[in-house]
């Protein structure tokens, strides 16, 4: 095999080809960082399903609780007006102090579920972020790169007249 | 009645938040567009750097290219040349006819060259302009290789042929007849070396062989036609022209033949004529030589030649050569002439002897000499001088001073033969001071040379300004020629040993003129045909008495 622009038409084809592995490298780089950000949805999804059973499951609660209530109230009233009944009164304690309880953590839970949309979303900027550096770095090389080539390709067309 | 108050939780209900829920999923979703938006920027940035990456590699992956091409190029021709060099090396050693020395080095030196140039590139243009070039390098060595295997093959196989067919040319000149069998040799070496040689493939080894083996055949013919014209002009024409052995000679060189038959018979001619010309010379020499002992022996003190010597030679001597020797055996007993005219024929002789060559009165050989001998005109001591001077001139440096002494003898002659410039009357022995004076001359010369010295000299000191004084003891008194002619003009005519056939003289002497009656005793007639008398030493013209 000898020395042809052949010879450098596969040097520079195989240049082209690290480029781009280099390119499909970036592009799988992308993917996956956009798959990671999928599965970050995915699991914030995944726990907003969470969170509405739980929030199925405190309204099913609340439902039994109105029921609940609505049975003391007769038989409060049931009491009042003089039927015997047999401790009523804790009953209602004890009712109510669930319910606050209730409240509390509802308030602190929904409190988290915003903090957490919150903090995904952070990452998600910070992801955004590191990709669009990433690209500056990749167009500040590329830069180079294409002052690089002007040269050789100056000096290519110098010498190929001087020649 | 008492009224008794109940605590009653009000509301019970929880209320789940959706504040974090809300904001979760809000988130998540904008967590995941976050990322998604620092996804995208991711991929972006992916983007970004690729294509940032492929800009800086393609320009780079370009850089590299451009430097490995560029270099390679430059060691590319660096290699070749390298390649090209080894390769010169390894086939300037390699046998012709070695198939696997171009695969050896293929394997051996170029394959791994080109590896080890080809793995100096790393980029994928760069291996691909490697690849290409060392392919196209690689196929020009091959056909290199093996391109210059065929052509060494070639040449070894042309060579060969070369050497076969001199060989046979050499054969059939010596032997024409045997002209087919040596083209059957021919044909057959031909077949074989070019069946064996495992680098000489393919339609080029096809026209080589066809080409070479023409060549071939051609010089043979050729050389057997020569060689036919060589022995019998006419056969080898008909050879030449023989429809056989058409293919291989044009009708040029037919036309050429013929003109070598004509220049053969001439040449035949002239051959034999040089033979007989040489046979003739080599008798003449041996003739020579004979006649030219006989003469020393003749003339040595204890001669024992004799005619029947002389005849039982016969064989040896040219008939001219044999006369010669028999009359002068004959004229041996005989007296020698007078002196005057023995100096007046050696003076002759001496000046002929002594013309430039070409003139056709140079004397070329001794037979005038030995004529003149036989004749009676030359002395024993005159004729012996003329021997010698004969020898000396045929040498270079002989001939060249025969040229100084023939102009000093022409300087001086003149004063020999008329001293007195107030009577013309020529001294009648001046030829014989003439000769003497040259015989002291030449003496002269010959100590100088015996002595070790320049006989330059010799003829500088009589030729010089002082000639007159050197010459003054040889020329006579005007009384002592006029004495000379009136004793001649007295004496009886010399026919008893004069020449019976006058030679040629240059200074002939005035006719011995019967003196007219009435004239002094003593008067001379001079060369102007007036009588003159000495008085007191002063010459004065006399008249006849009554005029």
């Amino acid at each position: 095999m000898a020395l042809s622009s052949k010879t450098f038409d596969y040097a520079g084809g195989a240049v082209n080809d690290l480029f781009a592995a280099s390119a499909f490298e970036s592009k799988a780089t992308g993917y996956g960082l956009e798959a990671y950000n999928y599965d970050l949805a995915a699991s914030m999804a995944d726990k907003n399903a969470d969170f509405t059973r739980t929030s199925t499951a405190l309204k099913m609660t609340q439902l039994e609780r109105q029921k609940y209530s609505v049975l003391g109230g007769q038989q409060a009233d049931v009491a009042s007006s003089g039927f015997q009944s047999s401790g009523s009164a804790l009953d209602i304690l004890r009712d109510s102090a669930q319910q606050g309880a209730l409240q509390e953590a509802v308030a602190h839970q929904q409190g988290l579920i915003a903090e957490e949309g919150y903090r995904t979303q952070a990452q998600s900027f910070r992801n955004m972020s590191a990709a669009s550096k990433l690209a500056q770095e990749q167009a500040r090389k590329s830069q180079k790169n294409a002052w690089i080539n002007t040269a050789v390709k100056a000096a290519a067309t110098v010498a190929s007249i001087a020649l | 009645m008492p009224n008794i108050r109940q605590i009653v939780a009000k509301d019970v209900s929880l209320n789940p938040s959706e504040t974090g829920t809300t904001a979760v999923v809000n988130n998540a979703r904008r967590i995941a567009g976050v990322y998604g938006d620092i996804a995208q920027m991711q991929q972006q940035d992916g983007r970004s750097f690729n294509q940032s990456i492929q800009a800086a590699g393609d320009v780079f992956v370009q850089y590299a290219e451009h430097r490995e091409i560029s270099q390679g190029s430059a060691t590319f021709a660096e290699t070749q040349a390298t390649l090209s060099q080894l390769w010169n090396e390894h086939a300037k050693n390699a046998d012709p006819n070695d198939a696997e020395t171009a695969v050896r080095f293929q394997k051996d030196v170029l394959e791994p060259a080109l590896e080890q140039w080809r793995g100096a590139f790393v980029t994928a243009r760069g291996q691909d302009y490697a690849e290409n070039r060392v392919s196209r390098l690689r196929e020009h060595m091959f056909e290199k290789t093996r391109s210059d295997m065929a052509t060494l093959a070639g040449e070894a196989a042309q060579v060969n042929m070369r050497t076969m067919s001199n060989q046979l040319s050499v054969m059939v000149r010596a032997d024409p007849t045997s002209l087919d069998m040596a083209l059957e040799t021919l044909n057959h070496g031909v077949g074989a070396m070019f069946d064996s040689s495992p680098n000489l493939t393919g339609p080029q080894a096809s026209a080589a062989r066809t080409k070479i083996s023409q060549a071939a055949s051609e010089a043979i013919v050729k050389a057997a036609v020569f060689g036919a014209i060589e022995k019998n002009p006419t056969e080898g024409l008909k050879l030449a022209q023989d429809p056989k052995y058409s293919k291989y000679i044009t009708g040029m060189e037919v036309g050429q033949f013929e003109r070598e038959a004509r220049a053969q018979e001439r040449m035949a001619l002239a051959e034999q004529r040089y033979a007989e010309m040489q046979r003739k010379e080599q008798k003449q020499k041996l003739s020579e030589d004979t006649v030219k002992a006989m003469v020393d022996n003749l003339y040595s003190p204890n001669s024992t030649l004799t005619i029947q010597n002389v005849r039982d030679a016969k064989d040896q001597l040219s008939l001219q050569h044999f006369e010669h020797i028999l009359g002068m055996v004959e004229r041996r007993s005989k007296p020698d002439p007078r002196a005057t005219v023995s100096a007046e024929t050696s003076s002759a002789l001496l000046e002929r002897m002594w013309l430039p060559e070409g003139d056709d009165r140079k004397v070329t050989t001794l037979d005038p000499i030995r004529e003149e001998m036989i004749a009676g005109r030359l002395s024993k001591a005159d004729f012996n001088f003329l021997n010698e001077q004969f020898d000396r001139a045929s040498t270079p440096d002989g001939s060249r001073l025969s040229t100084q002494k023939k102009q000093l003898m022409d300087a001086v002659k003149p004063l020999f033969d008329k001293p007195s410039s107030l009577v013309p009357i020529t001294d009648p022995e001046s030829r014989l001071k003439l000769m003497q004076f040259m015989k002291q001359v030449d003496g002269e010369i010959m100590e100088a040379r015996k002595n070790g010295k320049d006989p330059q000299a010799v003829i500088d000191k009589y030729s010089g300004p002082n000639m007159m004084q050197h010459l003054s003891p040889w020329q006579a008194s005007l009384q002592d020629i006029m004495k000379k002619q009136a004793e001649r003009m007295r004496a009886p005519s010399p026919a008893t040993t004069a020449p019976t056939t006058p030679v040629v003289t240059t200074t002939p002497t005035a006719p011995s003129v019967p003196k007219p009656t009435g004239f002094p005793e003593d008067a001379v007639r001079g060369d102007d045909g007036k009588y003159r008398v000495i008085r007191n030493g002063v010459p004065y013209i006399v008249m006849p008495k009554g005029n």
